[in-house]
């Protein structure tokens, strides 16, 4: 367990804490404003309200309810690599209860299993391998109660 | 108020020419508004071109040199979809600032298929952000809280196709059915492939002058830049908008949509409201978009478009007529020449010049939007 954890990384490096063990669930990681305290994800170097350049790493809560959602039917231009056949995806907005709103993968690609205002809980996959052979890890959400 | 005014416009048809140079397809556009506006390519003093998808390096110069050499600045205009309305802002700037008294305003472009690379590389390689998703993001979320269906969306395409039928400027002149939108393949929930605007090919221009000018050049019938304005996001940027946002912070204060903020400064640029607003040409990257971008420019209250396009108030015999050319779900989406599209639209209307697709009023105002990615709008209003 501990080597195929070893072997992930993060699909965008600084984004989130991926699992340690299997006890272990991970976080995302986002960062707040020191001056006017505006919070985003993923972590960025200047705040988009006050232009300040001074702000702090934060883990984001895990769960969240969904505010938008879709689900692809094509695949996207690359450089996305399509399974094959191509596999439809969900991606929704999630709001977390510190009143950020994160765009996401969906575990769920069935619209009719979708409802807004439903729980979601975060989980980490892996989303393809890199050319050194790592899995590059995605966050996706995924109904809570489904 | 401005005393600018559209003289002449022109267009290219709107469609796939493989065969066929762009710059031929921007040159028939910009000759037919110079003919238009009774003036040649002498008196013109400043060029704007607008060009977004297709790849071909400095074409706003080089392809100026194929219509002639006066020395003129010449400067290209990238605001994604918004690049229309965005040019003619500049160009509106340009007179009133005194530097100019005659512009011409063309956009053109070759546009293939989705845009490649729209957000940060790591969304682009899990397809996240490809421009299809985030708009049904929106149209998933419109349904959710107004009570739309699937069938209020497809109405809209099916409006669309009945005023495109009427316009020889548009690629899809087939009459469709509700049924027919709705059994086309799902693009992106709730969204159809009939639902969607497409990329092509095409070009539009327009020249802007000042009264005084028009009046030189013996304009029969200017029509008046009431306002125009060009707006990107303030912060907090608002979620339901397609964009690069991957978090948006709604913990102290929701964000506006560019297309609001910009009709509220259009139309107090105009000294008119949204009740004034005789006919209107909107972006309709989508059908969802069209009732979304209505809402926002103040044309109906939250909620109530769909409803308002069940009763017939949109279309060309109705109250408001929205996208009387059919928009970019007939036209496609040429995205450097879809916003001068909508002008030369509203222009022939306002004139009484478009044919069959005449809207059944005498329109005095007359409305465009255009929305791009990234948090971008343009609103454009013209008067009589």
């Amino acid at each position: 367990m501990a080597e195929i954890i070893k072997n992930q990384i993060p699909i965008k490096e600084g984004m989130m804490r991926l699992p340690q063990s299997s006890a272990d669930k991970g976080r995302l990681i986002g960062c707040k404003c020191r001056k006017c305290g505006e919070q985003f994800f993923v972590k960025r170097e200047i705040c988009e309200n006050c232009q300040s350049q001074d702000l702090d790493e934060i883990t984001l809560s895990s769960n969240g309810k969904l505010y938008a959602f879709s689900v692809m039917y094509y695949p996207p231009p690359p450089p996305y690599k399509p399974a094959k056949p191509f596999v439809p995806f969900g991606v929704g907005w999630i709001e977390l209860p510190e009143g950020l709103v994160i765009y996401s993968l969906l575990t769920e690609n069935d619209p009719s299993k979708l409802k807004v205002g439903m729980e979601m809980e975060l989980i980490f996959n892996k989303f393809d391998e890199d050319k050194d052979g790592h899995d590059l890890m995605v966050c996706m959400f995924k109904p809570l109660n489904p | 108020m401005s005393d600018v005014v559209i003289a002449g416009v022109g267009m290219h048809p709107f469609g796939r020419y493989p065969d066929k140079d762009p710059d031929d397809i921007a040159i028939e556009a910009i000759l037919m508004a110079l003919k238009d506006a009774n003036m040649s390519y002498k008196d013109i003093q400043f060029v704007l071109c607008g060009k977004v998808a297709y790849k071909k390096a400095g074409t706003g110069i080089d392809l100026m040199m194929k219509v002639g050499m006066t020395g003129v600045p010449i400067y290209q205009i990238n605001a994604m979809c918004a690049t229309g309305g965005a040019m003619l802002k500049l160009a509106r700037d340009a007179i009133n600032s005194g530097s100019c008294e005659i512009v011409l305003v063309y956009g053109f472009d070759k546009h293939k298929g989705m845009f490649d690379e729209l957000g940060e590389p790591w969304q682009n390689i899990l397809g996240i952000k490809a421009s299809p998703i985030a708009f049904a993001t929106v149209a998933q979320k419109y349904m959710n809280d107004y009570g739309a269906t699937e069938e209020d969306f497809a109405r809209v395409a099916v409006k669309a196709h009945k005023n495109g039928a009427n316009n020889p400027y548009a690629l899809f002149r087939n009459i469709i059915t509700i049924e027919d939108v709705l059994k086309s393949p799902m693009v992106a929930y709730p969204l159809h492939l009939y639902n969607f605007c497409t990329p092509d090919d095409g070009a539009a221009a327009a020249i802007v002058c000042s009264e005084k000018v028009a009046k030189k050049f013996n304009i029969k019938k200017p029509i008046r830049i009431a306002a125009t304005v060009m707006q990107t996001a303030q912060y907090p940027p608002s979620i339901v908008e397609p964009a690069n946002q991957y978090s948006v912070d709604i913990s102290k204060k929701m964000g506006v949509p560019v297309t609001e903020l910009a009709c509220k400064k259009a139309y107090e640029e105009a000294g008119i409201g949204p009740n004034n607003i005789d006919v209107c040409e909107v972006q309709d990257t989508e059908s969802a978009h069209e009732l979304v971008h209505i809402e926002q420019l103040g044309l109906c209250k939250r909620g109530e478009a769909y409803k308002l396009l069940r009763d017939g108030v949109f279309d060309i015999t109705g109250r408001l007529p929205v996208n009387p050319s059919g928009g970019i779900q007939c036209k496609g989406e040429p995205p450097g020449a879809s916003g001068l599209g909508q002008v030369c639209e509203i222009v022939w209307q306002m004139r009484g010049e478009a044919g069959p697709r005449q809207i059944s009023k005498d329109p005095k105002t007359g409305l465009c939007q255009v929305f791009g990615w990234n948090h971008v709008a343009a609103v454009t209003i013209l008067k009589k």
